[in-house]
């Protein structure tokens, strides 16, 4: 019972700093509003909660599946929709959420687009970049060559930085 | 061609200046989030659909959240902190120049995530904070003394270039420090008590 209520303690803690993380981590992903991507890391928590004392990492477990859970989720949406419009657009919409709160509202808004656009791939392994991970865990956790993802990573930034020089705004 | 095409050709931005308009548009992200969600309401449906009933809430379980938490502070602070962890996780890797300075390096990226685990938590005091700061500060000055003393030994111009470049990074990262210091002290300034963010209860 102790060890329990301890497991629920550091499941909750663990809710509390991962959460907002984890939804944003499925909006990079391309995720199509901040609600379905509550709504897939609320299934990710859901089972992390289950098998919580037999995890090791909780924070590469959770996006593993909050991963899968949007692959499940798109794969579901393309028979309505063709995906990449859809995703592109959603994508965009999210990102742009935030941007009332940023003076630099126009340069982020050029972000979220050149985001929005890159390839699935490049997207997938940015995500995982940003939450911290090395080019060796994200090999890992998407079955990659570490080569491969470098080059992946590598293509992203170069893409990203295109765009946003296309767009001509001055930088920071 | 278009004028537009040559400037895409100058590679105006920088990777660094990328990086650093991600990583506001993370904290800008993660301010709206944590002002539409309730993390309360989010655990009980987590419980709820494993039939149990929800935990208490923090201000049930006596846990004052910091102010600064509704705007999105917070979460902004622990982004910052875990950009800074990042840059060492690549600083710090084996391959790196200086195996000392790694260690200093890593120790720092410790203490980082310490503090930001702590303050995500609730459950860190503003003394403990200013001491892990401090320990970061420390582990920059022994790398960038270490860095400093290791370019002096007769190595290659390969090496030699590296540890300059690492030596860069080092000072780069502790100028961000009192901008962060200020940061996360800001996060207790609500509290009655400035030196302690209450523990919680369970």
């Amino acid at each position: 019972m102790l060890s329990e209520t301890v497991t629920n303690v550091e499941f909750d803690a663990f809710y509390t700093m991962e959460r907002t993380a984890l939804v944003r981590f499925v909006m990079y992903l391309g995720c199509a509003d901040a609600d379905t991507a509550e709504d897939i890391t609320h299934a990710a928590f859901t089972r992390a909660f289950a098998a919580w004392a037999t995890i090791r990492f909780p924070k590469a477990w959770l996006r593993k599946v909050a991963q899968n859970e949007y692959f499940r989720y798109c794969q579901a949406a393309a028979r309505e929709t063709p995906l990449d419009a859809a995703s592109a657009e959603a994508a965009r919409r999210v990102l742009s959420a935030a941007m009332a709160l940023d003076h630099q509202a126009g340069l982020r808004e050029d972000l979220a687009t050149a985001i929005s656009a890159l390839p699935p791939k490049q997207r997938q392994v940015m995500a995982w970049h940003w939450d911290g991970f090395s080019d060796a865990e994200i090999a890992i956790q998407l079955g990659d060559s570490e080569v491969a993802v470098r080059k992946n990573r590598s293509r992203a930034l170069k893409n990203l930085r295109r765009y946003l020089d296309e767009t001509g705004r001055e930088a920071i | 061609m278009s004028s537009r095409r040559w400037r895409g050709r100058d590679a105006r931005m920088t990777d660094e200046q990328v990086d650093m308009l991600v990583a506001r548009d993370r904290a800008a992200i993660a301010a709206v989030l944590d002002r539409e969600l309730s993390t309360q309401a989010g655990l009980a449906r987590i419980y709820a659909a494993h039939g149990l009933p929800a935990p208490p809430g923090q201000e049930e379980a006596g846990l004052a959240r910091p102010a600064a938490d509704d705007g999105g502070e917070l979460q902004a602070v622990c982004d910052q902190i875990a950009m800074l962890e990042t840059t060492l996780a690549h600083a710090s890797r084996p391959e790196a120049p200086s195996g000392q300075a790694g260690m200093y390096l890593s120790a720092a990226s410790r203490f980082l995530y310490e503090l930001r685990s702590g303050l995500a938590e609730r459950t860190m005091t503003a003394a403990d904070a200013s001491r892990l700061l401090t320990s970061v500060r420390h582990d920059f000055d022994e790398a960038e003394r270490t860095l400093r003393g290791e370019q002096r030994l007769p190595v290659g111009p390969g090496v030699l270039a590296r540890l300059g470049e690492l030596r860069d990074l080092v000072g780069d990262l502790s100028g961000q420090l009192p901008a962060l210091d200020q940061d996360v002290m800001r996060l207790f300034g609500h509290s009655d008590d400035p030196a302690s963010v209450p523990l919680p209860l369970h």
